[in-house]
């Protein structure tokens, strides 16, 4: 199978992925394999690939928002049925018994592994991932939109309840990139008033199209006092001169 | 007062100093977001069929991965950058 693999990290100008002709992996017990249809991309592939999160495998291939259809079943898989489609996420394994894993705090388990980090991921023809870590996806669901709710989707949305995002209430987000794109979408939904702070234009003119009541630069002051905010954070991270000002906006009214 | 900031990031520049009075008394509170459990992904993906969530895209060959991230890097691109694997 043709893969994008990972030789050293390095700084993403330098093309530190090398396309690679490489066997095609097979399922383990409890895993399936998918035949890759699409793979969005998400700023921790570049903190893997330039080398800002320590290495865990060597030639790793990246990528943790994969979509695609199941075409072979590891013994003791049965799930999903070949031919259907389903996504592979950041979080692959879980310990199941650790305490957090008990309480539902599976993302907290200290013995986690993720996708396209500690084991290879959707850069690739194909991918495998234990069945009970992959999410089903209808097929009717074109597969490039449905990518980017596996890491970009999930982590908004997690932000939001983590924000204490209620309906109705005033949310900043700082940061209109993938995951802030589809938060908007979930907050409008929910009736909130979305005041979205970034640098680039562009980004502010997605923000108003998708409802943003409120659009500013990067370090801009919302005009009203803010009952939750998000950061999404940028790659490389931000002078930490602002931090004073994203917790100050936020106060409840 | 009160208020919630939540980063979602996993990987940060450090904290500036924050002034206690000013920034976290009155019952501020900062929080991170680590990853996600499986639950929060099954009901992600229920609110995004109910919405609908339509995620802007744009979608480059597997082979111009390198390309694709350098433009996510320079914030050239809008929405989600998605690689297409034939």
């Amino acid at each position: 199978m043709q893969a994008m693999v990972l030789a050293n990290p390095s700084r993403i100008e330098t093309s530190p992925l090398a396309q690679r002709e490489l066997p095609e992996p097979e399922p383990r017990q409890g895993e399936i394999r998918i035949k890759v249809e699409v793979c969005a991309i998400c700023r921790t592939d570049l903190h893997v690939i330039e080398g800002e999160l320590p290495p865990r495998r060597p030639h790793i291939i990246p990528g943790h928002q994969v979509v695609g259809i199941v075409d072979k079943q590891g013994s003791g898989s049965g799930r999903f049925a070949i031919g259907q489609r389903v996504g592979i996420a950041w979080l692959r394994w879980t310990c199941g018994k650790c305490p957090y894993c008990r309480r539902g705090q599976e993302n907290l388990c200290p013995q986690a592994l993720f996708t396209g980090y500690h084991e290879n991921g959707g850069y690739a023809q194909y991918a495998t991932v234990r069945e009970d870590f992959a999410y089903a996806l209808p097929m009717s669901l074109d597969p490039a939109a449905a990518a980017p709710l596996l890491c970009a989707g999930i982590i908004g949305f997690r932000a939001l309840r983590r924000a204490e995002v209620r309906p109705g209430c005033r949310v900043a987000l700082y940061g209109f990139g993938s995951s802030a794109h589809i938060t908007i979408q979930v907050a409008r939904h929910w009736k909130c008033s979305v005041y979205v702070m970034t640098r680039d234009e562009r980004h502010q003119a997605l923000a108003r199209e998708l409802g943003a009541t409120w659009v500013g630069g990067a370090t801009a002051r919302p005009p009203e006092p803010i009952d939750s905010a998000i950061l999404f954070a940028p790659v490389g991270g931000w002078s930490p001169r602002p931090w004073k000002h994203w917790i100050w906006a936020v106060r409840l009214r | 007062m009160g208020g919630t900031l939540a980063v979602a990031g996993i990987h940060l520049s450090d904290i500036a100093k924050l002034n206690y009075e000013r920034h976290l008394f009155h019952e501020k509170t900062l929080r991170s977001v680590t990853a996600n459990t499986r639950q929060d992904g099954e009901e992600l993906l229920r609110v995004a069929a109910e919405i609908p969530i339509r995620p802007r895209t744009t979608v480059f060959p597997l082979a111009d991965a390198n390309v694709a991230l350098q433009q996510m890097k320079n914030d050239a691109i809008q929405g989600t950058g998605v690689l297409s694997v034939e």
